[in-house]
């Protein structure tokens, strides 16, 4: 029995000096993978009678918006949006939607899209992407727009694992993550769909 | 066991069913450890994220992206995996190295199940690093009868050992191989 778990704890031990050397070697660790923070770029508005300015985006937005990395610089002035950042919040998100200057992207599974979106948002999970980086819905995205890509808010994570997937896998850069996510979106009575991505495969 | 022992002092062709079998399943399960240990280790910050959304207390990263036991876990287990794979496919100390292959197939269990009964909706179970194993849905049942058939495997080099193509059979008096006259006493003790 000795002889036994002598085999078991040397194995063991062999297994923690390579962690332990690839730990050394790696120091130090950052465990949470971030995206790249995409390049600063500034959207013009197109001048549409029904387009809304960035105020009044803000205004409707402040409940719900908690969390920003933009929030004391307003992320657009008059005529256009300047997304500075990955994270962006949800005044910017809404400028970007009402204004169709950006591709939308729910990441979360595809039973939680179907029972609702933001409307106009292509389903891409980090599982389907990860399985599949050639995703017929990929080929609908216009590279000359920012991609903003959401998920449930809070916890949820997805949002920048597939932003890093869409950077690593597909060359995307203009990746942007709506941080407050699908809920306060909702919440904030802001257009939504129900029912699955056409372009799902 | 007992009825395990007698089988193993089974006739000579016996032995080298045993000897066959004990070799398939570690091939098999040795090249799927791999296979799951290289992508683990060559990035470290998926099988932390992966890690992280099980939601099992003292596992989880905090603000910062930071956790000890997450950290530990990160970098031991692919470990494990890859020494403990090496070990079974050269089939030295095959019982010691299937001993570690199952307790960690336990813990993933344990993990899975957890999640299952807790309802957490996780996409990927970061089991094979990046890569995606058999299953491809959410995690659950399938992802329990994966490491369900993986622990077979194990259980199969535990209970035979190295068998006659192992290096247990050349080098350790200790792990006689598949059918010989001292199996009956190890396979009581695995």
């Amino acid at each position: 029995m000795s002889s036994y778990l002598l085999k078991v704890i040397v194995i063991f031990v062999i297994s923690a000096v390579g962690a332990g050397v690839q730990l050394w070697s790696e120091w130090p660790v950052q465990l949470k993978a971030d995206p790249a923070p995409p390049p600063v770029t500034t959207l013009t508005i197109p001048d549409r009678p029904d387009s809304q300015t960035d105020a009044e985006a803000g205004e409707k937005a402040d409940d719900a918006a908690e969390v920003s990395d933009e929030q004391d610089a307003p992320a657009a002035s008059a005529g256009t949006i300047t997304l500075d950042g990955l994270e962006i919040d949800l005044p910017t998100t809404k400028a970007l939607h009402e204004n169709q200057l950006a591709t939308f992207i729910d990441a979360r599974v595809s039973s939680e899209f179907e029972e609702g979106h933001i409307e106009g948002a292509l389903n891409i999970s980090p599982a389907a992407l990860e399985a599949n980086s050639s995703l017929f819905a990929l080929d609908v995205i216009d590279p000359a727009l920012p991609i903003v890509i959401y998920c449930g808010g809070g916890d949820c994570d997805d949002s920048h694992r597939v932003a890093e997937l869409l950077q690593d896998l597909r060359g995307f850069e203009q990746t942007h993550v709506f941080i407050d996510g699908y809920q306060t979106w909702a919440d904030a009575g802001l257009p939504t769909s129900t029912g699955p991505d056409p372009f799902a495969e | 066991m007992a009825s395990s022992g007698s089988m193993l002092q089974g006739a000579s062709h016996a032995s080298k069913l045993e000897s066959v079998l004990s070799l398939l399943a570690r091939i098999a399960l040795a090249q799927l450890f791999f296979i799951a240990a290289l992508n683990k280790i060559t990035d470290p910050q998926s099988f932390a994220t992966a890690i992280d959304k099980f939601q099992v207390p003292g596992f989880m990263l905090d603000d910062n992206g930071e956790n000890a036991l997450v950290a530990v876990s990160v970098f031991l287990v692919p470990w494990l995996e890859l020494v403990a794979g090496l070990f079974l496919l050269a089939g030295l100390w095959t019982r010691a190295a299937a001993t570690l292959i199952l307790v960690l197939l336990a813990a993933f269990c344990g993990a899975i199940y957890s999640v299952m009964v807790r309802e957490i909706e996780i996409t990927d179970c970061g089991c094979f690093g990046d890569l995606k194993g058999f299953c491809r849905d959410a995690v659950g049942s399938c992802n329990l009868i994966q490491n369900g058939v993986l622990g077979s495997l194990g259980l199969i080099a535990l209970i035979i050992g190295g068998g006659r193509a192992s290096a247990d059979a050349l080098f350790d008096p200790d792990e006689p191989p598949a059918g010989s006259a001292d199996d009956a006493e190890d396979v009581e003790f695995a």
